[in-house]
C-alpha cells in the first residue's frame, strides 16, 4: 500500500457509499498551491462521524480506527483517525460541525476527478481562510505559509470579498493584509 | 519575495490539482522509504518491524513539532 492508493481507497468507499465528504488540509493546498509532502489525508465528513469512520475500516481493514475521538473547541468539531499502520499514514474524518465557516466551505466544495475517481475539495477561498483562521489561533507559520503559497499561486482567481469577510469574523484580517503585503508585486 | 519562490509558483500553476494532490502523497512514500532505509544503515541487522516502529516515533516527534508555534 501507498499513501496515495489508501486515500483513493477512501475517496472510493465514501463514493460508493454516498457519503458526502470534502478534501481539506495540506491536500487541499497541495491541490490550489505548491506541492508539498502529505503526512495525513484530512476529510470533512456529513452525517455520523462513528459510523463512517467503522463504515471505513469494515471495507478497508489495513486501516485501523482509533476509537478515541478527538475535539477541536474553537470549531466544535469532532475527530476520528484511521490509521496505516505498516506506512505510517494517517487519515483524519472531521465531522462537520455548525461553526459558520465550516458550513459555508462545505456547501461551497468543488468536485474534480482525482485518478479516474469524483473528489470533493475544499475551495482555494476556504482553504486561505481556514489555514489563516488557524495560524491567528495557534500561531503556526506552516499555517501561515500555507495560505500565503494558496494565495500567490491563485492570483486573479481569489473571491476576495468572501475572503475578507469570513477573516473580519474570524480576526485574521491582520494576517490577510500582511500576507498580500508580502505578495505585493501581485496584490 | 525571493525568485525561488515565484518559480515554485510558476511550475505549480501549470500542473493540475489533482496530479499536485498524488505528488504530495508520493513524496510523503519516498520520504518514508527513505527514513526506513536510513534506519536500517543506522542500526545494521534492525529487523523491518523494528525499524518501522523506530521510524513511527521519529514520526510522532516530527508531528507533534509541526503543531507547535
Amino acid at each position: 500500500m501507498s499513501a496515495e492508493s489508501i486515500s483513493l481507497r477512501v475517496i472510493e468507499i465514501l463514493n460508493a457509499n454516498q457519503v458526502a465528504y470534502m478534501l481539506v488540509g495540506s491536500l487541499s493546498t497541495n491541490f490550489h498551491s505548491i506541492v508539498r509532502s502529505t503526512k495525513d489525508a484530512d476529510l470533512v465528513i456529513q452525517g455520523d462521524l462513528g459510523a463512517t469512520a467503522g463504515l471505513i475500516a469494515r471495507e478497508y481493514p489495513d486501516l485501523k480506527l482509533d476509537p478515541q475521538y478527538g475535539f477541536k473547541s474553537v470549531t466544535g468539531t469532532t475527530r476520528l483517525l484511521l490509521r496505516a499502520i505498516e506506512e505510517d499514514f494517517v487519515v483524519e474524518l472531521f465531522g462537520l460541525s455548525i461553526d459558520p465557516h465550516d458550513q459555508a466551505r462545505f456547501l461551497r466544495r468543488i468536485a474534480q476527478d482525482w485518478e479516474g475517481r469524483q473528489a470533493w475539495i475544499a475551495t482555494a477561498e476556504d482553504a486561505v481562510i481556514t489555514k489563516l483562521r488557524w495560524a491567528e489561533i495557534a500561531a503556526r507559520h506552516k499555517d501561515y505559509q500555507d495560505a500565503k503559497n494558496v494565495i500567490a499561486a491563485q492570483q486573479g482567481y481569489l473571491d476576495w470579498l468572501y475572503i475578507e469577510s469570513w477573516c473580519d469574523q474570524h480576526g485574521s484580517r491582520l494576517l490577510l493584509e500582511k500576507i498580500r503585503g508580502e505578495l505585493k508585486n501581485i496584490y | 519575495m525571493d525568485d525561488f519562490f515565484w518559480e515554485e509558483i510558476e511550475r505549480a500553476r501549470k500542473i493540475p490539482g489533482a496530479q499536485k494532490m498524488t505528488e504530495s502523497l508520493r513524496l510523503f512514500d519516498e520520504s518514508m522509504r527513505r527514513m526506513l532505509a536510513g534506519i536500517k544503515r543506522q542500526f545494521p541487522g534492525i529487523s523491518d518491524e523494528e525499524a518501522r516502529r523506530i521510524r513511527h516515533e521519529r514520526l510522532d516527534i516530527v508531528r507533534k513539532l509541526a503543531e507547535l508555534p
